[in-house]
């Protein structure tokens, strides 16, 4: 019997892989964007779930320190496009 | 309680997956947010309900919740800023 | 399941880094090395490192991106083609590349208990970190306190990179 663990990380590696493919086969800069920001939140929900994996370890705060880095470097990107597009 | 959690940790898992293949498959930018900012808050809330719910009523579960509302107010910001950016500096004719 | 997972991350490890090699446009490739350090601090993650995961992501995903969004202000984002032909130089690291892999099957398993190198100080560390640190992981009582210097002139590097980061930073003003 094969435990829900391990069924909803299998689902959400292959919905990562795919926003890999989504990532390298776009053709404007803002689904890049738009690829990253996804990327960086199933990544968070990777490291909530592979806690429970084995007994005794939360990565609960680790998880939290990833969360804000992926909206800053989202916000980041964004501030130095407008840069660029407005001082060119 | 296991029953509970066993669905709320799958329906999340599907419904993560769902929003993935539909931000591949449609053909415009402004429909793949959309796809993407509602079924991306949706699944990370179902799966962070499910864990609290296997832990109790600990220090653990407060985390959680601070990850669930952190997450909530961020995703929602980044992409809205995002949108705003396609619409001020993109080059493409959008439909009014 | 843990080494499942290692094995799709590293897969996609590579078809990024493919992918930087292969693009032209500058802008793209930067944010490609966001997603490269994410995916490599979710790997150290898995294996039991959890101070180098957090400092992988906060110096890769933050700092390193900054820099380089800052530089890319001033450059096109389109990259020149090269001007010389660079087939044999790259035919030349790919064989440089393939007979160094060569030395990956010379390397112990992970966590195999009686590898060459096993000397009496990291037993000493495996039995008795516990017991005198009081930290449950065996990494983070070695590098904050058994080589708590180490970790300190680390520190002072660090902090001394982030000054003349924010020196180099300062907004200049601009003409209007």
């Amino acid at each position: 019997m094969i435990e829900a663990n391990i069924i909803v990380i299998t689902l959400i590696s292959i919905a990562l892989l795919i926003s890999i493919l989504r990532f390298i086969f776009a053709e404007e800069i803002y689904t890049k964007i738009l690829a990253t920001n996804l990327i960086g939140t199933k990544i968070v929900l990777l490291i909530l779930l592979s806690g429970t994996l084995s007994i005794e370890k939360d990565f609960t705060d680790i998880a939290l320190v990833y969360a804000l880095i992926n909206f800053i470097s989202t916000i980041v990107i964004l501030k130095y496009y407008e840069d660029k597009e407005k001082y060119q | 309680m296991s029953v509970i959690e066993t669905i709320l940790l799958i329906l999340g898992g599907v419904t993560a997956l769902i929003g993935t293949i539909g931000c591949f498959k449609f053909k415009d930018f402004l429909s793949r947010t959309h796809a993407v900012s509602v079924v991306d808050t949706f699944s990370t809330l179902l799966i962070i309900l499910s864990l609290i719910i296997h832990n109790g009523f600990t220090l653990l579960s407060i985390k959680l919740f601070l990850i669930l509302v952190f997450l909530y107010i961020t995703g929602s910001t980044a992409i809205h800023a995002l949108t705003q950016a396609f619409l001020k500096y993109s080059k493409k004719e959008i439909i009014k | 399941m843990t080494i499942t997972l290692l094995y799709i991350l590293l897969s996609i490890l590579i078809v990024i880094s493919i992918y930087v090699m292969i693009s032209r446009n500058l802008f793209s490739v930067i944010i490609s090395t966001i997603i490269f350090s994410m995916v490599c601090a979710l790997i150290f993650l898995l294996l039991d490192a959890i101070d180098v995961s957090l400092t992988e992501a906060a110096v890769g995903a933050g700092i390193s991106t900054i820099l380089f969004l800052s530089t890319i202000r001033y450059v096109d984002t389109i990259a020149t083609n090269p001007k010389k032909n660079t087939t044999p130089i790259a035919i030349l690291f790919f064989l440089l590349l393939m007979s160094m892999s060569i030395l990956i099957y010379d390397l112990p398993e992970i966590g195999k208990a009686n590898i060459v190198n096993n000397s009496q100080t990291t037993k000493y560390y495996i039995n008795n970190s516990t017991t005198e640190m009081g930290v449950p992981n065996v990494v983070t009582s070695v590098l904050a306190g058994y080589r708590g210097f180490d970790t300190l002139g680390e520190v002072i590097v660090i902090f001394i990179a982030g000054i003349s980061v924010l020196g180099i930073l300062r907004n200049k003003k601009r003409e209007t």
